[in-house]
């Protein structure tokens, strides 16, 4: 049986005892704080500036590897893939956005810690190989379809990632509902 | 439950039918859309000043305005002129971005919540003015950032604000997942918190809850809703 809410606004003062009360809280904050920690503009002369550059280099190295399965003249030169059509990395490309929101709602919702951390990984992991595809994708579309470049790259794309993650994420919590109990901790914690 | 899954799978079809459709490429929808709001904005903006000197004019983008940029009739035109100095700064803002995407998101929504469960129109029309709301701030950043320039110089931003500002910015506004994510996120919000929407409690079935401490506290909230509800 499930809990039926009654049909009368009762919802403010009922609100703070309800699990998904908590999961939304949660996951508000663990998005907006590790949104914020990446959207910082850190100083050019901070390390972790230095740090997002190489991590945006070894991802165009890594989309560039994509690339070039499929077309064996691209080459990598730092964030920016040259070739039949030019890409540049910069932080928007990485899918960062999608991925902070899949952690966050994989961290948030009542699991156990090592499904959770289960869940962080293949999450990233499925997240990161459809962004890689994406780019290639981008690619070839970029040379190919030079109209519909902007249409894929500013809407489809983001769109269909945004799916990819919340199709995830409702899956994920599906098997853990199904096979794993709900936990004194977990729901009032 | 069959049934309802397969409810729930068609109206998502659905949806993203609708979604898709409200994507496509429509013919002066943009000029329609950007016009309708640079119209807005200026009635209620059109004579706000800032520092007394610099005055705000919001203008639909055109091929002639903003050439070389895509979509060029999705565009906002924000034009910052300071009558102390004549100069005119102006910037355009994608309203497609920043508005239209979230608002077709939203709907889309709406309409994939499976028929025989669709929550009332109350959460339905809180998240829509919580969209609204993400647009206008998508809108006011840019702006609160260009007026503290170098080149505007209409208003001052101490660090602290101004790191806030940008991270803001470039958290919420830049990534092009926000404009999807953004409302899918209210929409869960409103729907798991609405008065009226079965969704409110997904899956948290009591028998199922191991700990007799939690199960008391759990048909305890629902006494308390039930005596609020006579009430």
């Amino acid at each position: 049986m499930t809990a039926e809410p009654s049909a009368s606004s009762d919802n403010a003062g009922a609100a703070s005892g309800r699990p998904e009360v908590t999961f939304l809280l949660r996951f508000a904050v663990v998005s907006a704080v590790l949104c914020s920690l990446y959207a910082f503009p850190y100083s050019p002369d901070a390390g972790i500036h230095g740090f997002i550059t190489r991590y945006l280099a070894a991802y165009a190295e890594a989309a560039g590897a994509v690339v070039r399965l499929f077309d064996p003249g691209a080459r990598v030169s730092g964030a920016e893939i040259f070739g039949r059509f030019s890409l540049r990395i910069v932080k928007d490309c990485d899918a960062m956005d999608v991925n902070i929101l899949l952690v966050a709602a994989v961290l948030s919702f009542p699991a156990s810690w090592p499904r959770r951390i289960l869940g962080v990984i293949t999450g990233l992991a499925v997240v990161m190989l459809a962004n890689l595809s994406r780019i290639c994708a981008l690619y070839f579309i970029g040379f190919s379809a030079p109209r519909t470049f902007e249409f894929a790259h500013r809407e489809l794309f983001p769109l269909l990632l945004v799916l990819l993650a919340g199709g995830f994420f409702l899956k994920w919590a599906r098997s853990v509902r199904a096979s794993e109990p709900v936990t004194a901790s977990d729901v009032a914690a | 439950m069959l049934r309802r899954e397969a409810s729930a799978k068609r109206s998502a079809a659905l949806a993203l039918v609708f979604l898709l459709a409200c994507l496509a490429p429509w013919p002066r929808l943009g000029a329609l859309y950007s016009s309708v709001w640079c119209s807005l904005l200026e009635a209620v903006f059109g004579d706000v000043r800032f520092a007394s000197t610099t005055s705000m004019h919001f203008m639909p983008g055109s091929a002639a305005l903003l050439r070389g940029r895509e979509n060029p009739f999705w565009h906002v035109v924000v034009a910052l002129s300071s009558s102390s100095t004549g100069a005119t700064t102006q910037f355009a803002v994608n309203l497609r971005a920043i508005g239209y995407v979230p608002d077709v998101t939203f709907l889309a929504l709406v309409l994939a919540w499976p028929f025989d469960r669709r929550p009332s129109w109350r959460p339905v029309v809180a998240g829509f003015g919580l969209v609204q709301a993400y647009f206008l701030l998508s809108l006011a950043l840019p702006i609160l950032l260009t007026l503290s320039s170098e080149r505007v110089e209409a208003i001052e931003l101490d660090p602290v604000e101004d790191a806030l500002a940008r991270t803001a910015f470039g958290a919420f506004v830049v990534p092009p997942a926000m404009s999807y994510a953004v409302p899918a996120i209210i929409f869960t919000a409103v729907v798991l918190l609405g008065s009226a929407g079965p969704a409110r409690t997904p899956g948290l079935d009591e028998n199922r809850l191991p700990t007799s401490g939690i199960r008391r506290l759990w048909l305890g909230i629902k006494r308390r809703r039930r005596a609020l509800a006579v009430k």
